[in-house]
């Protein structure tokens, strides 16, 4: 277990992309309809970068979120994660690649009710077999890093909204992810608390060396964001820079 | 990266029992129509089967064996359907969570084995119950039979239903991917 934990920061090195997405493509049938949720779909993310991905409602964000973390097989293309095609790993492959390299955090935040804070965080540790003293260790450290290090031993239910996702924050760091996945992680919230869990997104990127990725419609995204893949109908409407639509707005002004 | 896809995600069977005690102590509300349902069919069966000598006065002797079987396979069949109708409500409840925990890197294994445990949990603590209820109910009315027998049957039967119960709402929550999981609306 040692040796080959210890090659993968070898091999995050090496690769300058986390996630490879090639011409994918997601069919759904409906009926005698054809619905295209993706249709041609082709990025790469830098590592240490932070993309979001921006488009309304039913544009496919969400489908193509749920390609790059692995969650869902295109119906075409090919999707690289750290170098890896996801359509050639099988069920416990897959199961490896997301406990150790992607971290995700969901909108409506998804800790598990009946466990602690801390036991939340714990749990993707548990999953890849870290020792039980070391991963309440470090579940502590995340905590406190995101600021809830009184709140270790409160259960969801005894925490706010902010402070949930804060927690589905930590638990995304526990094992040492290349990449963090979030959909739509300030839907839920409000723009105060919204704003602090993007500060805190872009606080993990930049100190931690995390890629960060998130499907979103918030435009308080935008300012923190590295790239912004804008998508329509299952396409890509255009791929900005940061610097440039720095740039529009001030023109605008 | 070849020696690191053959890792596997674990669920330690001490962490998975942790799990499973916090789950019952904190939904206990709803778990607690599961206990009453095995409650009440062991006790109904235990109760029985020390009548059933009183009850077989009126019957051919040939008959007793029979009757107490097809008493015992009422109760069975009452609790394993009452059980397992609760459990496929409580379990798609907590589809979310399966999702979650599913894209941490639970594997389907995981997923069955912590809801087959709590299931099986339930029963016993059911079954115990439904035992000494059924005891009390079988002595009082002046019924005669092997506690200590009827304490082995009872278990065990109620294992089984546990088992038998969870195993099916289990291994469909089990199989869904992730996405379908976190997408399901109750």
């Amino acid at each position: 277990m040692a040796t080959s934990l210890e090659a993968v920061p070898a091999i995050r090195r090496k690769l300058e992309y986390v996630v490879e997405a090639i011409d994918i493509k997601k069919y759904y049938k409906m009926g005698k309809i054809i619905v295209k949720a993706l249709d041609g779909i082709s990025f790469n993310v830098k590592r240490g970068e932070y993309v979001s991905i921006m488009g309304p409602s039913g544009s496919g964000k969400t489908t193509l979120f749920n390609m790059i973390g692995g969650l869902d097989k295109p119906t075409s293309g090919k999707v690289y994660i750290e170098g890896v095609d996801i359509a050639m790993l099988d069920a416990y492959e897959l199961a490896w690649l997301r406990a150790n390299t992607i971290g995700y955090i969901f909108q409506t935040f998804n800790l598990i009710p009946v466990l602690t804070a801390l036991e939340n965080v714990m749990l993707p540790m548990i999953f890849v077999g870290t020792p039980y003293d070391q991963a309440i260790e470090k579940a502590k450290k995340l905590l406190e890093m995101v600021g809830l290090g009184k709140f270790i031993h409160h259960k969801p239910g005894e925490l706010s909204g902010g402070q949930q996702q804060r927690v589905a924050a930590a638990r995304a760091l526990a094992n040492d992810p290349a990449l963090i996945l979030a959909d739509e992680p300030t839907g839920n919230l409000d723009l105060q608390t919204g704003l602090h869990l993007i500060n805190l997104l872009k606080k993990i990127n930049t100190e931690k060396k995390v890629t960060v990725v998130t499907a979103t419609h918030d435009l308080k995204m935008v300012d923190v964001s590295d790239r912004i893949i804008w998508i329509r109908d299952g396409r890509i409407e255009k791929i900005e820079l940061r610097r440039e639509i720095k740039a529009e707005a001030g023109e605008e002004v | 990266m070849a020696e690191e896809k053959k890792e596997k995600t674990v669920l330690p069977f001490n962490e998975a029992l942790y799990m499973v005690v916090r789950s019952i102590k904190q939904r206990f509300g709803r778990i607690l129509i599961v206990i009453i349902a095995i409650t009440a069919s062991i006790a109904y069966m235990v109760s029985l089967d020390l009548l059933s000598p009183i009850l077989a006065s009126s019957i051919p002797k040939e008959g007793v064996g029979i009757y107490t079987f097809l008493l015992d396979v009422t109760a069975f069949i009452v609790a394993a359907t009452g059980t397992m109708n609760s459990l496929l409500i409580m379990i798609a409840e907590r589809y979310h969570e399966i999702g979650t925990m599913k894209s941490f890197g639970a594997r389907d294994i995981h997923i069955f084995e912590l809801l087959v445990l709590e299931t099986i949990i339930l029963t016993i603590i059911g079954g115990f119950l439904g035992y000494i209820i059924g005891l009390g109910i079988g002595y009082g009315l002046g019924g005669t039979g092997d506690p200590g027998y009827l304490f082995g049957k009872a278990m065990l039967i109620a294992v089984i239903i546990g088992f038998i119960s969870s195993s099916y709402p289990a291994y469909q929550a089990a199989r869904m991917s992730p996405v379908e999981a976190l997408r399901y609306e109750v």
